[in-house]
Order: structure tokens, then C-alpha cells, then sequence
């Protein structure tokens, strides 16, 4: 039977794929942020495992086999995706503040009661967030996608994105800060912080 | 002895767990003191965990799975 192919076996005899599959769902949903729709997605992991298994000969055994997928995940995507994409890879953010939304909300006069990190997570939707951060530009969105959701550290982030820490620092941080304007958007067309408003007119 | 300014300035990096054993110290000597820094920090650390359980969660699709196993290996 076709089992017996070598395409078809299955990862319990193959040790570098069984572990490379333990991260098919964090590299599915970082693919999911960066093309912004499904089928893109499962094509850009698709072609993730597809280089995997080319170059495996030059992956070190016991280093970090997350960042090395995910620095593949990531030049495919810049590579092969940015090109249909119209949109800037950055964007000036002007003179937007740090912390922007914890301003906006300390400006509207509402509280955060004693214990502001779960007020915060309380106060946005599933997919206010997922479409903030599907509006940041691309840089940005990666850097934040990394640290944010990901987990990695700023030098794991510089060697997936092939660039210096200071730079991964300032994406990060315009990334936070656009994606935090996004929210307050969100939060106001929703009618947050217009009780202190009404009540002062 | 960390001020205001300072703890801000160095307040993603303290989330981030990006710095020193003393430095961390300081900030977190500050934020004892400080309430208004203090309630920041709590803030963005929620603003963080906010983004990363809201798009942290979804799992990759059983047909992509069967995809990949089909991937030629070599």
C-alpha cells in the first residue's frame, strides 16, 4: 500500500518533524495575522514545513527549533507575500504618545478600579483585537506578534526578523502604541468614557 | 533610586523581561512606592496578556495537518 512511501509515513518515525508539528498551531495562527485570511495562512505553513524539510540539514540539533520555523514562517512571508501587499511596511506614527490607550482612559475619567490588568482585558472583544493588529503595518505587526503572542525575546525577535535589537525595540514599540490608538477607537465608537462627558455638559 | 521618568521609559522592557536582575529591582522598588506608576503597570501588563489570549488560542485547521504530512520530506 502507498503507506509505504516515503511521503506518507507519519511523524512517529521521524523525530524533527514530530517536533516541528508540536508548533503547526503557533505558526498557523502567527500565518493567520500576517496574510489575514485562512487560505494564504495554511499555504505560507504549508511552505514553512516545505523549506523545513530542505534545510533541515542546516538546523543545529538542540537549538531552538521554534525561532528557526518561525524565522522561515516570517522571510517566506516578507518574500513571497509582501509583494501582492500595497500596504507600507511601517508607518509614521507621528506624535502619538507611549501608553496612549492608559492615557485615553485616565483623560475619560473612567476607573480602573483595583485591579486595572484584568479591567483592560475585560474592556475589548476577540475581534476588536484580532483586527487591530491585522491594521498595523507589517513590521510592526510581526514585531508584536512575536513578543506579544509568541513569547520571544527581543534577540529571538532580531534573529527570526534578520534585524538588530534596537530595531525590533522601536517596532515593538510603534507597533504597542498604533495598536492601542486602534483599541481606544474601538472602545469609543462603542460609546466607552461618554458617561464622565455627558455628565459634566 | 528610579524616578517616574525613568520607570516609564523602561517600563515595556521591565514587561518584557528584558532587564537585569538590578534593574528590575529598582523599577520594582519604585512601583511599591508609586501608585500612579504602579496602576500603568498593571494596565499595560493587561494590555499584553489581552493581545496574546485573544490571538493566542486558535489551533491550525485537521485538514492542514493531514497537508502537512503529506510534505515531501527529504
Amino acid at each position: 500500500m502507498e503507506g509505504s512511501d516515503t511521503e506518507l509515513l507519519s511523524g512517529a518515525d521521524d523525530p524533527f518533524f514530530a517536533e516541528a508539528m508540536t508548533h503547526v498551531d503557533a505558526l498557523y495562527r502567527t500565518a493567520l495575522r500576517m496574510t489575514r485570511n485562512p487560505a494564504d495562512a495554511e499555504d505560507l505553513v504549508q511552505e514553512t514545513y516545505l523549506k523545513a524539510h530542505r534545510f533541515r540539514d542546516g538546523f543545529a540539533p538542540g537549538t531552538n527549533l521554534r525561532a528557526w520555523l518561525f524565522r522561515i514562517l516570517t522571510n517566506s512571508f516578507i518574500n513571497e507575500y509582501r509583494k501582492r501587499s500595497r500596504q507600507p511596511a511601517t508607518m509614521d506614527t507621528g506624535d502619538l504618545e507611549d501608553y496612549y490607550l492608559f492615557r485615553r482612559v485616565k483623560e475619560s475619567g473612567e476607573d480602573l478600579g483595583l485591579d486595572p490588568e484584568a479591567t483592560v482585558m475585560r474592556m475589548f472583544l476577540d475581534e476588536e483585537v484580532r483586527q487591530a493588529l491585522e491594521e498595523l503595518p507589517e513590521q510592526y505587526r510581526i514585531a508584536v506578534l512575536l513578543a506579544d503572542v509568541e513569547g520571544f525575546s527581543y534577540k529571538e525577535i532580531a534573529e527570526i526578523t534578520d534585524t538588530q535589537m534596537g530595531t525590533v525595540m522601536s517596532r515593538l514599540h510603534r507597533g504597542r502604541r498604533q495598536l492601542q490608538q486602534k483599541l481606544w477607537e474601538y472602545a469609543r465608537s462603542r460609546g466607552y468614557g461618554e458617561t464622565e462627558v455627558r455628565g459634566t455638559a | 533610586m528610579s524616578d517616574c521618568n525613568e520607570v516609564t521609559e523602561q517600563l515595556y522592557e521591565y514587561l518584557d523581561r528584558e532587564l537585569s536582575t538590578e534593574e528590575v529591582c529598582e523599577v520594582q522598588a519604585h512601583l511599591s512606592r508609586c501608585p500612579s506608576c504602579f496602576e500603568l503597570e498593571r494596565f499595560e501588563s493587561g494590555v499584553i496578556k489581552l493581545v496574546r489570549r485573544k490571538c493566542g488560542s486558535e489551533r491550525a485547521p485537521e485538514h492542514l495537518r493531514e497537508r502537512l504530512l503529506t510534505v515531501p520530506r527529504s
